[in-house]
């Protein structure tokens, strides 16, 4: 539907002078917000709640909020279990600090901790959420989080405008969850594509509460299971002396962190279940976790020793449900404290 | 910033209220030449520069030409315009293919040549821009324009945001005598300057973007198992896509302008409806192409030199018009096949007699209908080596298209995609052949307010639920 205007300003004026502007975009703009209302009450009554979309802009936002709180910021890093499984409120209402959620989906966190610890502008401390895998498997070099560590100090200004405008409105809009964009409703209705359910809404902080109640779990844990299986298949376990080496580049992240007056605390999140059991056998604790957790200078805390840690069920195997992850925080900050840790 | 942004929605209201402040006219043409600087530095700040020196040179060029006392002056400054912004152009934009073909014409002679990768940033825009400020300079060479006395109304002519990117290539003649008026916002121009806003973002993020992006995309990305339906199918929708990405662009462009109360040059006349390539050429990009016929074309000599010099002439013309496009041989292809197209209409226009075969604006009959088809058909056999990624790609499609291909004919694409493509290619070429003689504002008009309302209702709401990728103006690389 091409525009075409003419060149002379005479005809165009008089041309539009006689219509009704005011009554168009009136009635333009009441309709649209009915429709857009409606479309939003729809989704809102079938179950849908707002969330974020998760993308290395919104990340960057975050990873500049932790050099600018300086050494009052704790970084928490890791992959979706601590994204889910750690809740900055309590963590919060704990110690008082409240914690920015810098963990990527699906990615190592070592490229964070890595950034973290090279940045001199970042004098905080971290939090380190390590899956066995991250610790012990050489197939795990194509994570974004090495790409989003690269990207994010080049992130443009209008980038930043945008991302906040973009969170502003996802935040209070569920229909504007990617799950349900027309193109994907044409696929539910042509293809039979099923439409996925929001459980695990990324916040503007960009924590997760997963609620499990909300979703067919079964489903969800048979899925979790045959990704772990892939994973376990395609696992390249370290040699003695690659798993050394990471243990040491590990131990220089650490230290450099430290020298800038931060601290650095692993925690190995917990799991249940078969995803439990094919972790134990692929990534074995004896072999990996333990060597690892003596050579750190902070503490790296296994939630299997800790009571209060391990005392908590993961429905899909892998992560808390959100009404877990108050208390396992809660438990967390008092099992550091009971240790007499404190973040500066 | 692009358009379908919500930082274009925060910068243009913005931009909006303070160009109907109380303030001095002079004042509030300062604030939109800053404003387009801004606009522009969303991409990449460093490359305001690249805009600075294009606007200086020609404004220096444009003074100095018209004050020159003998022609070898003259001809000095317009060597120096031409110079700069070819010279911007030649280094952004053709550096990288210019000297990835030196190696391989070094590598037919045997000579091995490995230079460093040179890593070019190509300026986004920078094809319009050069031309839009060279044009100025080219005016006052020919004698058709003086210098501006002005800077900041040069400077804004060259920067204008809301068609500084992709167009439409606005000539100074056009632009500068609105900068003299003040321009204010009324009901009128706000009121038909967002209803074009909306209605191009429909056509970029609707149709182009998610409708037939991800059909182009699947077709394209998948050349080798692509069927006869597939590569129809893909290519109908590439054209559908170009058209309304561009013709998008062009439309949020003129609607912006019209918002701050200027009028920009009409871009797009139902191309799809042209009878013949140089119909064709009058409908599609009208602001490059009548750029091209004036600045390249005629001073080549037009067809004022004989049958095989315009043939040349034509041929020279698409072939740089081609490469324009994008640095790239599938591009000077795809200029080469529509100056052919051209040679051999107006070869058959000149041994057939001309009153069977003229295409009047008023015929909208049968017959000019079948030839619009078949002009349709062979514009989008050229959009084939448009899109593809490569000419090996390019000719496997085309093969598909003829039937050489051993895939089934759908092994592409599901065939909900292909009714989709088709109802809305066919509606595309209905809408285009009936509105080919008629304004859209004139068909706007016809439409009772209430009907005005529910169709731009539906357009905002729309706009509002789709999302997914953002993708650029495809025009945006040129």
């Amino acid at each position: 539907m091409p525009s075409s205007t003419s060149n002379s300003d005479q005809t165009t004026k008089s041309q539009w002078l006689t219509s009704p502007w005011g009554r168009v975009w009136l009635a333009t703009l009441t309709l649209t917000l009915g429709m857009v209302l409606g479309w939003e009450g729809y989704w809102r009554y079938k179950g849908y709640v707002p969330t974020i979309k998760d993308d290395w802009d919104m990340w960057a936002a975050v990873r500049r909020q932790a050099n600018r709180e300086g050494a009052q910021a704790v970084a928490l890093i890791g992959a979706s279990r601590i994204q889910l499984g750690l809740h900055p409120d309590a963590f919060e209402a704990a110690t008082g600090i409240r914690p920015l959620m810098l963990a990527i989906d699906g990615s190592s966190p070592l490229p964070i901790l890595a950034d973290l610890a090279a940045d001199p502008r970042f004098t905080g401390s971290v939090i380190c959420s390590l899956l066995p895998q991250w610790l012990a498997d050489g197939n795990t070099t194509t994570s974004r989080a090495h790409k989003w560590t690269r990207k994010y100090r080049k992130q443009r200004w209008s980038s930043r405008v945008e991302t906040q405008l973009r969170v502003w409105i996802q935040k209070i809009a569920a229909f504007r969850y990617p799950g349900l964009a027309p193109q994907r409703l044409w696929a539910h209705w042509t293809d039979g594509q099923p439409l996925k359910k929001v459980y695990a809404p990324m916040r503007p902080d960009r924590f997760r509460p997963a609620d499990y109640g909300a979703i067919d779990i079964a489903g969800l844990q048979a899925a979790r299971i045959q990704r772990q299986r892939q994973l376990v298949a395609k696992a390249q376990p370290l040699d003695a002396v690659s798993f050394q080496a990471r243990v040491d580049e590990i131990n220089i992240r650490v230290r450099q962190i430290e020298a800038k007056g931060g601290r650095v605390v692993f925690i190995r999140m917990p799991s249940t279940g078969v995803i439990r059991e094919l972790e134990k056998t692929t990534w074995p604790r004896r072999r990996y976790w333990d060597p690892f957790a003596e050579q750190m200078p902070g503490p790296a805390i296994h939630f299997a020793d800790v009571p209060g840690l391990r005392q908590f069920d993961c429905p899909d195997g892998s992560h808390l449900d959100v009404r877990d992850a108050g208390p396992f925080t809660r438990n967390f900050v008092a099992h550091l404290q009971k240790n007499d840790f404190r973040f500066p | 910033m692009v358009f379908n942004s919500l930082t274009f929605v925060l910068f243009f209201t913005v931009v909006l209220t303070l160009h109907s402040l109380p303030l001095s006219w002079r004042a509030r043409k300062a604030i939109l030449w800053q404003a387009s600087y801004l606009f522009y530095a969303a991409w990449n700040p460093p490359f305001v520069i690249l805009l600075w020196v294009s606007t200086l040179a020609d404004w220096l060029a444009g003074q100095r030409l018209h004050r020159a006392q003998t022609p070898i002056a003259r001809k000095f400054w317009l060597v120096f315009s031409l110079t700069v912004n070819l010279g911007l152009l030649g280094f952004f934009k053709y550096g990288t293919f210019l000297l990835e073909n030196f190696v391989a014409l070094l590598g037919m002679l045997n000579i091995a040549f490995q230079p460093a990768a040179p890593d070019i940033v190509l300026p986004v825009g920078i094809s319009f821009y050069t031309f839009q400020s060279m044009s100025y300079t080219l005016d006052i060479y020919k004698g058709k324009l003086r210098p501006w006395p002005s800077f900041v109304d040069f400077a804004l002519y060259v920067t204008f945001f809301p068609q500084l990117v992709a167009g439409p290539i606005v000539r100074a003649v056009d632009f500068l005598p609105q900068l003299k008026r003040p321009r204010r916002i009324d009901a009128n121009t706000l009121g038909w300057g967002l209803t074009l806003l909306t209605l191009g973002l429909f056509q970029k993020v609707i149709l182009a973007d998610s409708v037939l992006a991800p059909v182009v995309e699947r077709v394209y990305g998948a050349v080798p198992a692509a069927g006869l339906g597939d590569a129809w199918i893909g290519t109908l929708a590439f054209s559908g896509q170009i058209f309304f990405d561009f013709a998008g662009y062009s439309t949020c462009a003129i609607g912006a302008a019209r918002c701050l109360g200027f009028t920009l040059t009409e871009n797009f006349r139902y191309p799809y409806a042209a009878v013949g390539f140089t119909d064709f050429w009058r409908r599609w990009h009208m602001s490059l192409s009548s750029w091209l016929r004036d600045y390249l074309y005629i001073p080549l000599g037009g067809n004022r030199k004989g049958a095989g010099r315009t043939y040349v002439n034509l041929m020279v013309t698409m072939l740089l018009g081609g490469l324009w496009h994008g640095a790239a041989w599938r591009f000077v292809i795809w200029g080469g096949l529509h100056g052919l197209f051209l040679a051999i209409e107006r070869w058959i226009k000149n041994i057939r007699p001309v009153s069977r075969h003229r295409t009047s604006p008023q015929d909208t009959g049968w017959r000019h209908f079948g030839l619009a088809l078949p002009t349709y058909l062979a514009i989008c056999l050229t959009w084939v080596f448009f899109r593809a990624a490569d000419f090996q790609s390019a000719w496997t499609l085309i093969g598909a298209m003829f039937g050489f291909s051993a895939n089934a004919h759908l092994a592409v694409l599901p065939v909900a995609h292909c009714g989709l493509v088709l109802g809305i290619t066919i509606l595309l070429l209905t809408g285009h052949w009936m509105m080919r003689e008629r304004g859209f504002e004139a068909l706007w008009r016809c439409v009772p307010w209430r009907v005005q309302a529910v169709a731009l209702a539906g357009t905002l709401a729309a706009l509002a639920f789709v999302q997914g990728e953002n993708r650029a103006f495809i025009y945006f690389q040129f």
